[in-house]
């Protein structure tokens, strides 16, 4: 386990990291920090600090994608896999494998180059194909600088490696769990952010003579927003030490809605100057749109757990003392 | 930890359930689901909450007898020592079961710790009996003019002999009607927070009258507390003359913070008892998932701070937190279980006690410092917002 003193200093370079104006890419300049030996050193602590603090500071260096490979190929037991871009689901259409050939239609962060691409097909298989054969074009999104890319492509079954039943299932699960913790945690890095930033402009904003901090309408708006978010950051936390699928998926609906509901209510904190690009909250909302969609948005995850809860007529209980 | 030799020959503890509040909680499990004592409260659905509170006092009795409730209370409680998160430990075991949680545990989880730190004279003689659920208390605080602005009481103390004499009229004491005591603050100096003064009061005296007010449930959960000249001994100070207000804050610590524990544990078996009850349909997931969201932060979030008050730790305004999202989960649990059970939930026979707490868990915003008031504690003393 990390002390504190080491973990003030992973903060410091991370956020360095994070921040800093470069086109290399964030794997390559987490690698000159020995990132690989505090993730092994430390899973938990170095990813929940690093997609805590990427929510911070609105970085949109991708970090998720690597993760996603690493979780997949983990599960896999296949380490060759941990270079691949994991394609995840596309609003536009499925990927699926018929008639001797594979589709493709899936989102990525990084456009793949000759490394392999693992789609998931008709729900329930992984295919495994080399990036080269695909297009790849980049989507205008909510969010314009967190890069995102639509795949798309048809392959001859010949060219492409299929992974079946529980196999695939289970690393699927595996790597989805994984990726609702990290987006949990960025959700709530960006909800701490946009919470304790709006809190602060409140006390310097003057109206009527005084700070507009020391109206109740504001406070209130800010407190109901700082509870969600701590609640989520304890099942954010939570998620990551046990590992378990369901915590990740509790973690993600309430880091997810914590978000909004701290964009919400930060919006009217700011005013007018909020609703403008001379101020940062915009990164923050946008943000918070696009990774809520990710691996579930907020509200189809309640309604994951409470079909979950009714069918299985079972109340499971996270965390024991 | 220090921990008392268990003496007690009808003691079901062993040395390994004092090693950590999980073997704990197995071995309560197991005791309560086979002992033949333990069935009469199994399950248990109450006619009323004076029969409830009659009923519940032999699970008390039996809790204490057998030594399960003492672990995590210190020595001079009348417990057998360990912290904190025995207790909590044991709410959620009786939850699990189905058990209803006699609501003098709830007293205890406030009243003791301050008794233990501000009247260590009066912890001998009167806590153990507490704890075994022979003596009862409440608390007297709020009065008809001082709700969330509590520091305005004016319930008066004034010195007479060894003793002290008080007037006045005190509101919403949970359980006054069922009690023989009451800790009460009184106004024994000047105005605002500095003239106040905690004390312990024999209710059963000619000064005193107590009045049950039927509650929105139809059960009376509170008391009105009448007070003409009636008596409180020096010795039953609490701390020190005006340094009630100091006391009252101090216990906020547990009432907000242990208190979420405790319920969080209800929220997670009524949901429970909801999804044994209904039908599943998909026009409830959303509601049944975002209740269950709220009822798990809840867990965790108050999981920390009874893990934080194990450790001795003093908590701040930050328990105020615990004491928002309690409100947030409770409202939403109950809508969501009412919505889910559908019409029936109004007139099935069957269902009158679930309908009951429901009706209760209107109160979650107003009692024990409104939303209201919480919130503005968070903003301005978490967060820092300005104060007017």
């Amino acid at each position: 386990m990390m002390d504190n003193d080491t973990l003030d200093m992973l903060r410091t370079s991370l956020r360095h990291v994070l921040t800093e104006a470069t086109n290399v890419p964030l794997a390559d300049r987490l690698g000159e920090l020995g990132w690989d030996e505090v993730v092994a050193d430390d899973p938990v602590t170095a990813l929940h600090t690093l997609f805590t603090l990427k929510g911070d500071t609105v970085s949109s260096a991708d970090a998720l994608g690597p993760r996603l490979a690493a979780a997949l190929a983990d599960a896999l037991g296949d380490p060759q896999l941990t270079t691949a871009t994991v394609g995840m689901e596309s609003p536009f259409g499925p990927s699926s494998l018929t008639d001797g050939s594979l589709t493709v239609d899936a989102v990525v962060f990084t456009p793949p180059s000759d490394n392999p691409v693992v789609v998931r097909v008709d729900g329930e298989h992984l295919a495994v194909v080399v990036g080269s054969a695909l297009t790849c074009t980049r989507l205008t999104t909510t969010d314009g600088e967190l890069a995102q890319f639509r795949l798309t492509g048809t392959v001859p079954a010949s060219q492409v490696q299929c992974i079946e039943g529980a196999t695939a299932s289970i690393a699927w699960s595996a790597m989805v769990t994984h990726g609702r913790w990290l987006l949990a945690c960025e959700l709530v890095g960006i909800a701490q952010h946009v919470t304790d930033s709006a809190a602060q402009y409140t006390g310097e904003r003057i109206q009527y003579g005084k700070p507009i901090g020391t109206f109740q309408a504001l406070q209130h708006r800010i407190a109901t927003a700082h509870v969600l978010v701590v609640g989520a950051a304890r099942l954010a936390e939570h998620a990551g030490h046990s590992g378990d699928e369901w915590s990740a998926l509790v973690a993600k609906a309430v880091a997810g809605q914590a978000a909004e509901t701290a964009c919400t209510q930060a919006q009217q904190c700011y005013g007018a100057i909020g609703f403008t690009w001379e101020h940062e909250f915009h990164h923050y909302l946008r943000r918070t749109y696009v990774l809520d969609r990710l691996l579930g948005d907020w509200r189809s995850l309640e309604r994951e757990i409470g079909n979950e809860l009714m069918n299985s007529r079972h109340v499971p209980k996270i965390g024991m003392l | 930890m220090t921990v008392a030799p268990d003496t007690n020959p009808a003691s079901q503890l062993s040395s390994e359930m004092f090693e950590s509040p999980t073997a704990y909680a197995a071995a309560l499990e197991a005791f309560l689901s086979t002992d033949e004592r333990a069935t009469p409260y199994l399950g248990y659905r109450p006619h009323s909450l004076e029969d409830s509170a009659a009923h519940l006092t032999g699970l008390q009795a039996l809790l204490f007898d057998t030594g399960w409730s003492r672990l995590g209370w210190p020595e001079s409680a009348g417990g057998l020592g360990g912290d904190p998160r025995f207790r909590a430990a044991m709410f959620q075991t009786l939850w699990n079961l189905d058990i209803p949680i006699p609501e003098p545990f709830t007293t205890l989880e406030i009243l003791v710790p301050v008794l233990l730190v501000f009247a260590p004279h009066l912890s001998d003689a009167l806590l153990p009996g507490l704890l075994r659920g022979d003596d009862k208390w409440a608390q007297a605080f709020s009065e008809p003019d001082a709700g969330s602005d509590l520091a305005s009481l004016r319930t008066k103390m004034e010195p007479d002999g060894d003793g002290f004499r008080l007037s006045g009229q005190k509101v919403w004491s949970t359980f006054g009607h069922l009690s023989q005591r009451s800790v009460l603050l009184a106004r024994s100096g000047g105005p605002g927070h500095k003239g106040l003064t905690m004390v312990l009061v024999d209710l059963d005296q000619p000064g005193i009258e107590v009045r049950p007010i039927r509650a929105e449930d139809g059960e009376n959960h509170f008391s009105e507390i009448f007070l003409d000249n009636a008596w409180v001994p020096a010795d039953r100070v609490i701390g020190t003359l005006g340094q009630g207000w100091a006391i009252a804050m101090y216990m906020l610590q547990w009432e907000r913070g242990a208190w979420g524990w405790l319920q969080q544990g209800r929220f997670h078996q009524r949901l429970q008892q909801a999804v044994e009850l209904g039908t599943p349909n998909p026009e409830f997931a959303q509601q049944l998932g975002h209740a269950y969201a709220l009822a798990a932060a809840l867990r965790l979030t108050t999981k920390q701070t009874v893990e934080r008050l194990a450790r001795e730790e003093q908590l701040g305004p930050e328990v105020s937190v615990d004491k928002l999202l309690l409100i947030d989960a409770e409202l939403a649990t109950w809508d969501a279980i009412r919505a889910y059970l559908g019409p029936r939930f109004e007139v099935d026979d069957t269902l009158q006690w679930l309908r009951h707490e429901y009706l209760f868990s209107r109160a979650a915003p107003i009692y024990g410092g409104s939303q209201e008031i919480q919130r503005t504690l968070v903003a301005q003393r978490v967060l820092g917002m300005p104060r007017d």
